[in-house]
């Protein structure tokens, strides 16, 4: 059998590298204080991002071409876990920057948009906010309105979007708007990359229970929003692809996170049971913290695959989703049951397991509620 | 992390296809099953002929020199077909084959292992040792005044496997020092077991755990597997070697019932559609099918930890949990999906149904497993 053949649940030594880099920046700057008062403050951290960028995180999946290291969707993924460990919020809004954007450039920019934009992710001076969900358009992603009308070299996008994350401090928002009236559903719908600051666009700031450090969550209107041609992303009228052709990697960097709040979860309650001797000697405490780590190695496992998948090219829509439905309910699963572990300390304000209770609740509904996945995964298994 | 079989495995996993089209055909499972009835023994030289009993075995024994990982993916594509053939196969490359590997003499492996070789060599064993439910008793071993050999005493002693088979395991506390665990190989009717008469008739379903009496079993100085004391660690992996086999038979028994299901939702319609056009038959699928991947992957990293000489104690036990939770779950919320029919001996859920019950109750119960794993995450002192 040779080395590189059969089934290896290690990491590499260069993701051990990167667990441990992430795991010492982590350390360093994620302290307890920051992470209680950027939740407090529901503010995006954007200090943060020279620091993700000159550790090389942001970069992780941006080829070397474009000044990144060339990661995979499996580094990516153990890089997402460690930070997820730390908090929620942060891992996504490291996602925001290294995540679906990057990918959609990838797979579907033209040469000179990959260029301009890419080594301005790297460097951590660009992250991207993705503008697609509107009030009567959510589960039913191609139910879209906003529109865009070609006026010469131009566009011009009107609509209402909602549940923008990151719009009010995202230097390029990356709009869906439907350029082929006459087309209906999935058919008809372009994607552009629009800078923030062009004159039309308004954000009002919706407050939400958790996630709070992950910046801003907006209700953003598009007003004769003026943008060139070459700000399309992939070809006119072919947006559904760029939406849809990206997802997984979106579902994958959930997961990922998801994965390391669990074990977060489960490591900060076993820490807490051990020093007490009444709860250390409760079975059905421990029963119930197998059970999780049980879910949660799982989890962990089913992540990996799909990321393999991906780094392998394999389509993976069935692989991806049942990572992101099993990981996503074990989140909730590990934040609400190690609450009993903590008793009435675990919901007070500051404490990380109010924190993770309240964070968690996103990843069940937001990127395919756990509906929508199982109805993904049911039209794979031929239902 | 890799998650691809080698060619070398995809081509276990066809041999074991054919084997079972051949050997294990549906239609004459249940009929068996009607009869209160299940594959016997006869099956277990026709496997060896194709090398499944050697797959384990070390090459200086004849053996393919396979490992953990090979032992899951075969075990997992036998349980696909009938439970109760892969229980008869891990009777032969289990418990008993593992402890004998880690443990035995020189001499009694190449003897047991040439038979094993033809499918003429298995293995009951009674093995209550680390992680196991502690109320199923442990055997009491005296040894005797100068070089005369033990004696063996236990009440209700849970053995796992046939009674027919040809040797019986079974590790047992030393009398004098209860810290110390000491294993033997016995011959199954060596005078002083106690059989009870109502497990003579046949096998049926995925195992047989049967509570046999030992009064004053008198054994030879060369009856106890290697030294003294030094059993503890064996019967330890040999444990965790047990779960990752039954394991990753309950993964292929839930995998099978899943698609079956799957078939009979496209098949039967309902109100104008098929059934599994409906979401509360589709997600209810959908669920058992990522309980399943989940299980799964438990399993084969229980087996890759294994395989890099670790102490997949643990690995084995929550994959041991998960794949008979899995199971379980599976034959029972599958069930529903049939409606009246998944009542009846015309489908195949029904055995599956009953077969799950002895996963999570056998050989480390689900509750054992639990504990097990606690204690090394330093919880439930």
């Amino acid at each position: 059998m040779s080395a590189a053949a059969g089934l290896d649940f290690g990491l590499t030594p260069a993701q051990e590298a990167l667990r441990a880099a992430a795991s010492a920046y982590i350390g360093r700057e994620l302290t307890a204080d920051f992470l209680s008062e950027a939740d407090r403050a529901g503010r995006a951290p954007m200090e943060l991002l020279p620091g993700m960028a000159s550790a090389g995180f942001i970069g992780l999946p941006v080829p070397a071409a474009y000044g990144g290291a060339g990661g995979g969707a499996a580094d990516v993924t153990v890089l997402l876990e460690e930070f997820g460990r730390a908090s929620l919020a942060i891992a996504s809004f490291l996602n925001r920057a290294l995540g679906w954007g990057v990918e959609a450039l990838l797979r579907f920019g033209r040469e000179e948009q990959k260029e301009s934009l890419l080594p301005r992710v790297c460097a951590g001076e660009m992250m991207f906010a993705f503008s697609h969900t509107e009030s009567d358009a959510g589960s039913d992603a191609a139910a879209i309105r906003t529109r865009a009308v070609a006026h010469g070299d131009n566009f011009v996008i009107d609509g209402s979007k909602m549940f923008t994350s990151g719009a009010a401090e995202s230097p390029c928002l990356i709009v869906s708007a439907r350029t082929d009236l006459s087309a209906t559903r999935q058919r008809g719908i372009s994607v552009f990359l629009v800078d923030a600051k062009t004159p039309g666009i308004t954000c009002r700031r919706i407050e939400k229970l958790g996630m709070r450090a992950a910046g801003t969550l907006c209700e953003v209107e598009y007003r004769g929003v003026r943008v060139p041609r070459t700000a399309l992303l992939g070809e006119l009228d072919c947006g559904w692809q760029v939406i849809t052709g990206t997802l997984e990697r979106a579902r994958l960097a959930q997961a990922a996170y998801c994965v390391g709040g669990a074990q977060q979860a489960i490591d900060d309650a076993l820490v807490h049971v051990r020093e007490r001797d009444a709860l250390a000697r409760s079975q059905a405490l421990a029963h119930m913290l197998v059970g999780l780590q049980m879910r949660t190695d799982a989890a962990r496992l089913l992540t990996h695959r799909a990321a393999a998948m991906v780094d392998a090219g394999q389509p993976c829509v069935r692989e991806a989703s049942i990572a992101n439905l099993y990981a996503t309910e074990t989140l909730v699963a590990a934040t609400s049951e190690t609450l009993r572990v903590w008793g009435a300390a675990g919901l007070t304000p500051g404490h990380r397991t109010e924190r993770a209770l309240r964070d968690a609740r996103l990843f069940i509904i937001g990127d395919g509620s756990s509906q929508i996945q199982r109805n993904l995964i049911a039209r794979q298994m031929g239902l | 992390m890799r998650f691809a079989v080698t060619d070398e495995q995809e081509l276990l996993r066809r041999t074991l296809g054919a084997f079972a089209a051949r050997e294990l055909a549906p239609a004459w499972l249940r009929e068996l099953d009607a009869q209160g009835l299940a594959p016997g023994p006869a099956l277990l030289p026709k496997m060896a002929a194709l090398g499944f009993t050697a797959l384990a075995l070390p090459p200086a024994y004849g053996g393919l020199g396979g490992g953990a990982i090979d032992m899951a993916l075969m075990f997992e594509e036998l349980g696909r077909h009938s439970l109760a053939a892969s229980a008869i196969l891990a009777g032969a490359t289990g418990f008993g084959c593992e402890a004998l590997k880690r443990q035995g003499g020189e001499a009694h492996k190449r003897d047991c292992f040439e038979k094993l070789l033809r499918g003429a060599w298995s293995c009951a064993y009674a093995a209550a040792g680390p992680g196991c439910d502690p109320d199923a008793g442990v055997a009491t071993a005296h040894a005797l005044p100068g070089d005369a050999g033990y004696r063996i005493d236990a009440r209700q002693l849970a053995v796992s496997g046939a009674r027919d088979a040809p040797c019986l395991i079974v590790a047992a506390r030393s009398a004098k020092h209860e810290e110390s665990l000491w294993l033997f190989a016995i011959e199954p009717d060596a005078p002083g077991i106690a059989w009870p008469a109502q497990q003579a008739g046949g096998r049926r379903g995925a195992s047989t755990v049967q509570a046999v009496d030992f009064n004053a079993v008198r054994l030879v100085p060369g009856a106890l597997l290697g030294t003294r004391d030094a059993a503890e660690a064996a019967v330890q992996a040999a444990l965790a070697h047990a779960r990752r086999i039954e394991a990753a038979s309950c993964v292929g028994c839930a995998q099978q019932a899943i698609d079956a299901a799957v078939r009979y939702a496209g098949e039967r319609r309902q109100f104008g559609q098929p059934i599994g056009k409906f979401q509360a038959i589709s997600h209810l699928l959908v669920d058992l099918q990522v309980e399943v991947d989940a299980a799964r992957s438990l399993v084969y990293r229980a087996a890759w930890t294994a395989d890099r000489g670790g102490d997949a104690a643990t690995e084995s036990a929550l994959a041991h949990l998960a794949a008979s939770e899995a199971l379980l779950n599976t034959t029972s919320q599958a069930m529903r999906v049939y409606g009246g029919y998944g009542l009846t001996m015309e489908f195949d859920i029904q055995r599956h149904f009953r077969d799950a019950r002895w996963f999570i109750v056998g050989d480390g119960a689900a509750r054992s497993q639990r504990d097990l794993v606690a204690r090394a995450m330093g919880l439930a002192r």
